[in-house]
């Protein structure tokens, strides 16, 4: 199975649009954060200190819960897709690694691109929150930090979990036009039928994954660290064993 | 001690009412060059496919290196180096970066293996030209390359000689030739092009409509294409009898009520026609045939289209 990762990360390497994705990502969360910047009564009243600034692209389901989803469709699409579509899917097959090992690596290696662009916008956001933001009160403290850290991880283990939903999707479509509109449809109108019909204290925002950035965002607390633990958990769970299900009982061609 | 590389059992391939494969028996002898022979749809590929895991079989089972069991057989499988259909290949990536991803996925340690089998396959010039610049034969040649970087004990080629000019083909019968002597590997090869394969091959396995229908090795087949009179009478009883007590001929074929096919005495077919004359039976057709792998494939082919 080591072997089938290492492949799959030789690709990701070499995958022009992840470094796309990446630099837009950024740019993007770079651009919610500067023009919040242009808002000193705004924010001054809002934040205490920068980290807690650093969050506010995800704190919009308009912002950041609507663009990561649509740049993991992208990305994932032409990764998974693409082996599909030049015949090299067969390839670890044929060579004798399991079914699960090569739908176990992608859906890893995907994971694992997920949340290099996820740590890449973080420490874009933290570097606009500190140089841009003046006049914060306070300076973080270990309670600040600790906030943050746990924000961070649950943000990480819904776009893993997201990840692993579109790699399953393209594993069972595997057409890459077909793949890109159903991750397209899936990233833009769940999250605005969702964003737009309930309102973000609705409870309605945790049963997807990108609204459910936005709880996560908006306020820390035990039953909101663990209902978001436990649908990142199921959506994991489900989009693994379906997808694995489809390829491992599929004939490959 | 076991020689098979490869046997089957009563393999077989069913998709709803179609059946791809139908019990097919085969086996592949370990330094055997086995040429696949047989129609478009006839089930060569399906058959490739389920061997190296791509499709599952409805029934049957096969044993690969001695193994049974399907976690042994899959673990096995890398020791075979195969091109399916047409190369899998990267377009976007070099001759080299191809290469590598199939090193990091058999988790070959040496890049040099890599740089070896690029001048094997006299792709090692290439350098930072992507694949789709490739023309069909550079790609054919480099699905090769990927094939044998893992240093296979079973080569399976589906239609490898693709795209190769006349030259290409014989570099690659050559080089086919060379791992098989050299090296003693097993190659499984399909191919349309039956005078190549004639060249090369020293087992045949003919597939017609998902049947394995017949089997034989190169020197059965050179029997079975060897020279040959074949007669037309009109009184087939009378000629046999000629043949076989005034010419002491036993060395025949009868065809059908007025065909016979003789293989014996191939330069005297004037004393064979007096004999007959004098013998009241009328000769209406002689003439001098003999097959050669695609005449007897088709021959084949159109006798079982008609059964």
């Amino acid at each position: 199975m080591l072997n089938v990762i290492r492949a799959d990360l030789y690709k990701l390497k070499h995958l022009k649009s992840f470094y796309v994705v990446i630099v837009l990502s950024a740019f993007f969360d770079f651009v919610i954060l500067a023009d919040l910047s242009s808002y000193p009564d705004s924010y001054q009243s809002t934040y205490g200190n920068f980290l807690q600034i650093v969050f506010y692209p995800f704190t919009v389901w308009q912002f950041m819960p609507m663009v990561l989803p649509l740049a993991l469709g992208i990305l994932i699409c032409l990764f998974v897709t693409n082996d599909f579509s030049y015949g090299t899917m067969k390839d670890p097959v044929t060579l004798g690694h399991s079914r699960f090992s090569v739908f176990f690596s992608k859906c890893l290696v995907a994971s694992m691109a997920t949340v290099i662009i996820l740590i890449i916008c973080m420490i874009v956001s933290i570097f606009t929150a500190f140089w841009m933001f003046d006049g914060l009160s306070s300076i973080p403290g270990i309670q600040d930090i600790v906030q943050f850290g746990t924000r961070t991880l649950l943000e990480i283990g819904l776009s893993v979990a997201l990840a692993v939903l579109f790699t399953t999707l393209a594993f069972v479509i595997k057409h890459t036009a077909v793949v890109m509109a159903v991750h397209f449809s899936v990233a833009l109108f769940v999250t605005m039928i969702i964003g737009a019909v309930f309102l973000p204290g609705s409870s309605f925002f945790y049963a997807w994954l990108a609204t459910a950035m936005v709880k996560v965002s908006n306020g820390i607390s035990i039953e909101m660290a663990g209902t978001t633990l436990a649908v990142t958990v199921i959506y994991l769970m489900v989009s693994f064993v379906v997808g694995y299900s489809v390829f491992a009982n599929r004939d490959m061609k | 001690m076991q020689n098979h590389v490869l046997r089957t059992f009563d393999l077989t391939k069913k998709y709803r009412e179609q059946v791809a494969l139908n019990h097919v028996n085969m086996t592949i002898e370990k330094g055997d060059i086995y040429g696949l022979i047989g129609r478009n749809g006839a089930g060569k590929t399906t058959l490739i496919r389920m061997i190296t895991g791509l499709v599952a079989p409805s029934e049957g089972s096969m044993e690969l290196f001695t193994q049974t069991v399907e976690s042994a057989i899959r673990h096995h499988r890398r020791r075979i180096g195969s091109i399916i259909e047409s190369p899998s290949l990267y377009p976007s990536y070099t001759a080299y970066q191809n290469m590598k991803v199939r090193q990091l996925t058999l988790g070959i340690p040496d890049e040099k293996r890599i740089t070896e089998v690029l001048n094997t396959i006299g792709l090692a010039d290439t350098g930072n030209k992507k694949v789709k610049n490739f023309s069909l034969g550079m790609k054919q040649r480099l699905g090769l390359g990927l094939a044998l970087l893992s240093n296979p004990d079973f080569l399976i080629l589906d239609e490898p000689t693709n795209g190769l000019d006349p030259e290409g083909i014989r570099e690659m019968r050559h080089l086919l030739k060379e791992l098989n002597e050299s090296y003693n590997i097993t190659i499984l090869i399909s191919s349309h092009i039956l005078g190549e394969l004639s060249k090369i091959a020293t087992r045949y396995g003919v597939i017609h409509n998902g049947d394995l229908v017949d089997e034989f090795t190169k020197r059965e087949l050179e029997t079975r294409c060897r020279q040959y009179l074949r007669v037309q009478v009109d009184h087939i009883e009378k000629a046999t009898f000629v043949l076989e007590n005034k010419l002491q001929i036993t060395d025949y074929e009868v065809m059908d009520e007025e065909t016979l096919h003789i293989y014996e005495l191939l330069d005297r077919s004037g004393d064979i026609c007096l004999a007959f004359a004098q013998d009241g039976v009328k000769v209406t057709t002689i003439e001098s045939k003999g097959d050669d792998l695609e005449s007897y494939f088709l021959n084949l082919m159109g006798g079982l289209q008609h059964a």
